[in-house]
């Protein structure tokens, strides 16, 4: 939209013909409202005052020269009528267009914020299910399998325990079988003193027999069983215990041999249950894609997110757009009156007015502005007290 | 429970970046339209800090914060100067009046909230 800055025909030729500024007085105010409305995050705004801050001086001048010329003389008019006149119509146009980019800048505002907002709910939810910004999906995944995996391992570590208990108790059975040895081998000794017992009973109840019973010798012929049989089970004892030695021996053997630490069985354990997960998240389409592609939207979401917070900086120009067009009219309405009461502008008053116009700025850009200076380099910086 | 700061500034569009900074960063917050609307909103209620504009009307951020300090409830409340203003003089006066800091817009909302963080009781 172009604002209209029209000025009644006959006001425009009679100004126009009396006052040599009009024109580019006109042009000024026309930059300015252009500017404004063709707002784009301050800087043309800044043009826009600037060519404010260039009429004004010139208002005077002009009303100045009006001074030396006759106010009014067949249908002419005088400076102050012109300027009553005019710049109501550029204040209206100003206000219009200062709330037209208030409002405009205010409903940007409340959409970038609900959509930062909402950025920052996806972010926050995706967070929830992704694998975090800077993480390795595959490895995170490997990492966390450690708990189940020790789930896992705690049958067989206990079965582990179990063997060992049982292969400590074989080795308590190899002493005890041992010992077992020893007393057969003691019986078999002690079978051999009775045979030999009962054979020098046997000679003394020989001698003696031709002279008593025959109950000494049938005496010493019991003894000499009872002393094969004692020997006869020693040697069965010392057999039995030798054959279930080397049972428990080939047991114990066996178990040694295949004798797996638990940190081992761990080990392999993990390495297949890792070899497993691998191949079940690592496929293009698999689990670990989506899981990487998670990890791209929240990264997306993020700079998103930073991007759109990024632009509530760019937002505050609108306001103080808003706040330097709503000085500028309110400058303008007041120097109309002015000049309607002072007809006869001077040089003095001309200064006078412009040190009021800057001593009202209240931003840094104002007073650039006012001298014609166009960039401002300034940060937002905290001074604490 | 969350800590409370009042914004205190006539531009709508500053007290949405504003609040939406605060929030962000967990604060909960109080809007005010200017000096004499906070008032009539401090209603005893506990404010950790306040956040206000220099230039108002009604009443400005000045003749608030000097209003404030006149208080039992506020006078050790910290508070922000976020304003257009730069000139030396008026940081000066806000510094006398009170103020625990001045940010001239416009700001890094991330600036604003470190401030916060530092300043909030």
């Amino acid at each position: 939209m172009t604002p209209s800055l029209q000025p009644p025909p006959a006001a425009a030729e009679a100004a126009a013909s009396r006052l040599p500024g009009w024109r580019p007085l006109g042009a000024g105010a026309v930059a300015l409202a252009s500017a404004a409305l063709a707002w784009q995050g301050g800087a043309l705004a800044l043009g826009g005052l600037a060519a404010a801050g260039l009429a004004l001086p010139w208002l005077l001048r002009g009303a100045a020269a009006a001074a030396d010329e006759p106010r009014v003389s067949g249908g002419r008019v005088g400076a102050e009528v012109m300027v009553s006149q005019v710049v109501p119509v550029w204040g209206r146009q100003l206000e219009v267009t200062r709330a037209a980019a208030a409002d405009s800048v205010g409903l940007l505002l409340e959409n970038f914020a609900g959509m930062s907002a909402t950025l920052d709910q996806m972010v926050q939810r995706t967070a929830g299910f992704g694998p975090g910004l800077d993480a390795d999906p595959l490895h995170d995944a490997l990492e966390r399998s450690d708990g189940p995996l020790a789930v896992l391992l705690a049958p067989s570590e206990r079965a582990f325990a179990q063997r060992d208990a049982a292969v400590a108790e074989l080795a308590a059975c190899a002493a005890a079988t041992a010992e077992l040895r020893q007393l057969g081998a003691q019986a078999r000794e002690i079978g051999k003193h009775t045979r030999l017992v009962a054979f020098n009973a046997a000679i003394e109840a020989n001698r003696e027999g031709q002279g008593a019973d025959g109950g000494a010798l049938a005496v010493a012929q019991e003894m000499r069983m009872l002393a094969e049989r004692i020997a006869q089970v020693g040697q069965r004892i010392e057999a039995g215990v030798g054959q279930l030695e080397q049972r428990v021996n080939a047991q114990r053997t066996r178990a040694e041999l295949q004798d797996t630490t638990p940190e081992e069985l761990r080990q392999e354990l993990a390495l297949a249950a890792r070899q497993a997960l691998s191949a079940l998240l690592g496929g293009a389409g698999g689990l670990a894609g989506a899981m990487q592609a998670m990890g791209e939207l929240q990264r997306t979401g993020q700079q998103l997110r930073d991007q759109v917070d990024a632009q509530f900086i760019h937002f505050q120009f609108g306001d103080r757009l808003s706040q330097m067009l709503s000085i500028v009219a309110s400058d303008m309405q007041n120097f109309a009156r002015w000049v309607a009461m002072n007809p006869y502008a001077t040089q003095s008053d001309a200064v006078e007015w412009l040190g009021n116009l800057e001593a009202s700025y209240t931003m840094e850009e104002q007073r650039a502005q006012h001298h014609g200076n166009v960039h401002v380099d300034r940060g937002s910086e905290v001074e604490f007290f | 429970m969350s800590k409370t700061v009042m914004i205190v500034d006539d531009s709508g569009s500053f007290r949405t970046v504003v609040k939406l900074a605060l929030q962000k960063a967990g604060y909960g917050v109080v809007e005010a339209v200017d000096g004499k609307d906070a008032v009539g909103k401090l209603n005893g209620q506990k404010l950790n800090l306040i956040v206000c504009d220099v230039n108002m009307p009604n009443m400005d951020g000045l003749s608030f914060l000097r209003h404030l300090k006149t208080t039992t409830a506020y006078k050790f409340t910290p508070v922000i100067m976020l304003t257009t203003e730069s000139q030396e003089s008026k940081k000066a006066e806000g510094r006398a009046a009170g103020a625990r800091a001045w940010i001239t817009k416009p700001f890094q909302p991330s600036t604003l909230v470190d401030a916060v963080n530092k300043l909030c009781l």
